[in-house]
């Protein structure tokens, strides 16, 4: 019987910030990791421990994600509504939302499979580990982490840049 | 050799070349300007992605996605005073349903001059899908927009239709008709996320005079607590993301080790932390003599637990460890690990819980084990 105990201590809070960052929430990542560590009960030994829990992680998100992309879409939209008619500003948390606001733009605009090997690659994950656990071929995983990497610094500059316009004009 | 490819460029710092592999590319670009610039430029997309990604770890809780900490719309009064209504209607709910003699001992509310008054509610028929990712009071239930200047205004007015909305998933989580509930033990934490911090603030959980059995006030104080223990410091009642405690009660089972004589139960409350709970097989007989003074400790362990939440800091106060001391029998203390033990209402046994914490924190989880407990009872 795997011990559970010690993948947990381990591995848990790598898991809920890889989900985290992929999912904006962290009370679903934490549901999602506890899920994750649920299953990893029920297996006799696993190989490739922190392969296996970020794979395992990244299919219930999948499956997941399937069922209420309508409906979290239409909370994002919502969500956004509110970030806009913001009323009293505090210093530091302003611009840490305006940042986390602007780099989650940029990681959704990623191809998911680009957006999870970036996740775990940041989790250090190595290459073998992230092959295993998206199911790609060890030798792409250097492109698609390239790529990722690439897509997502232009994207946020992109982002970044479009904001500051428009708050110069908004001045002006 | 030939100039290199992004990818290649990526592994070799990444460190995933083979050694051959990587010395190969090492000498290429001492040589090669064109490629030296090229691993200069993916040096600087590395660094700048991890940036850009840990920006993504700032994000408040029971929000899809971030929001700012400060326009949080269930902070506001109106929510406050209909969330204080909600506890009264989930607490008149809880002790219809048991039968109870009298009415809940809630006798003021904090703000009362705000709410309207909520004649008890029917038993809710539980939702059938509750989305344990949709904000409590989600924006599509405010009537008009959801806009803020709106909200405010229009609050009195939805707080009645908010409220009968707002108390369906609570009373998923006390009654687990939904059978989400039993596996989603979170569930219930997320779905009153934004009223935690009102139920911690607003209810006035003052030890009335035990009127009737024990038993629903028990539970009662059970469902409030747990409601407040389910996410102990949600983002509504702090001002920043970054200043809430990491403390979040989930009963997770991890294990069920067997022992002679005695169920045990592993819960994990937090990463790391684990508290025993050990119950024994047969009925003591001394346990029934105990029963009526075990109701009575039960209730003032949750009375004494009330008050220490509602001076609303994080640690355990010392007072209600020492009233439960002096009633339930002294907290041992072996090696570090704190045993606590009471008598079960229900079936008269003598309960114990272990763990490495604090006596009243153990008594806190006690608490949510009963109620999870009396909950499944209700739902077999």
């Amino acid at each position: 019987m795997t011990d559970v105990d010690r993948l947990f201590r381990t591995y848990n809070a790598a898991l809920v910030r890889y989900l985290t960052r992929r999912l904006g929430d962290r009370d679903w990542a934490e549901e999602v990791a506890q899920e994750t560590f649920v299953r990893a009960l029920r297996q006799t030994s696993i190989q490739n421990e922190r392969a296996w829990l970020f794979a395992v992680a990244t299919n219930l998100v999948r499956d997941e994600a399937r069922k209420d992309m309508r409906r979290r879409k239409h909370l994002a939209l919502l969500a956004e509504q509110e970030r806009e008619t913001m009323v009293e500003p505090e210093e530091t948390t302003l611009e840490r939302a305006q940042e986390a606001a602007i780099a989650r733009k940029a990681v959704d605009a990623l191809a998911e499979r680009d957006r999870l090997a970036l996740l775990m690659r940041e989790e250090g994950l190595d290459y073998n580990e992230i092959a295993e656990a998206l199911q790609l071929s060890p030798g792409s995983v250097g492109t698609t982490l390239s790529r990722a990497r690439r897509r997502l610094v232009e994207s946020y500059e992109a982002l970044q840049k479009g904001r500051e316009e428009r708050e110069k004009n908004a001045a002006s | 050799m030939q100039h290199l490819d992004e990818g290649t460029i990526h592994s070799w710092l990444d460190g995933a070349l083979s050694a051959d592999e990587a010395a190969q590319v090492e000498a290429h670009v001492t040589e090669c300007p064109l490629c030296a610039a090229a691993v200069a430029e993916a040096r600087g997309f590395i660094a700048a992605s991890s940036r850009i990604l840990t920006a993504l770890d700032h994000v408040p809780r029971g929000v899809v996605p971030a929001a700012p900490a400060a326009a949080r719309w269930y902070n506001r009064a109106a929510w406050r005073a209909a969330a204080a209504v909600l506890v009264v209607a989930v607490g008149s709910l809880v002790v219809l349903r048991n039968g109870g003699n009298n009415a809940p001992g809630f006798s003021t509310m904090e703000e009362p001059d705000s709410a309207p008054i909520l004649t008890p509610l029917p038993p809710i028929i539980v939702q059938s899908n509750p989305s344990r990712r949709t904000p409590i009071g989600s924006p599509q239930l405010i009537a008009p927009s959801s806009e803020k200047g709106r909200v405010k205004s229009a609050a009195s007015d939805t707080s009645v239709a908010a409220v009968q909305t707002l108390a369906a998933p609570a009373p998923a989580a006390a009654y687990s008709g939904n059978p989400l509930a039993a596996t989603q033990r979170s569930a219930p934490a997320r779905a009153n996320n934004a009223l935690t911090g009102q139920v911690a603030g607003a209810s006035t959980e003052k030890p009335a005079a035990p009127t009737g059995n024990a038993a629903p006030r028990i539970q009662l104080r059970g469902a409030v607590s747990a409601a407040s223990q389910a996410t102990v410091q949600s983002p509504v009642a702090q001002v920043t993301a970054q200043e809430i405690a990491k403390e979040r009660l989930l009963l997770k089972v991890v294990g069920s080790p067997r022992m002679l004589g005695a169920k045990v139960t592993l819960y994990e409350i937090a990463p790391g932390d684990t508290v025993t709970l050990t119950e024994p097989m047969n009925v003591p007989l001394e346990s029934v003599v105990t029963t009526s003074a075990g109701g009575a400790v039960a209730m003032s362990a949750g009375g004494a637990q009330a008050d220490a939440r509602r001076s609303a800091t994080k640690t355990a106060v010392a007072p209600p460890a020492r009233v439960d001391a002096a009633i339930a029998g002294a907290p041992e203390v072996v090696n570090g690990v704190t045993t606590i033990s009471w008598v079960d209402s229900a079936t008269g046994n003598v309960l114990k819980l272990s763990g490495r914490m604090s006596a009243a924190r153990l008594q806190e989880i006690r608490i949510r084990i009963e109620w999870e407990r009396a909950a499944a009872k209700k739902n077999p």
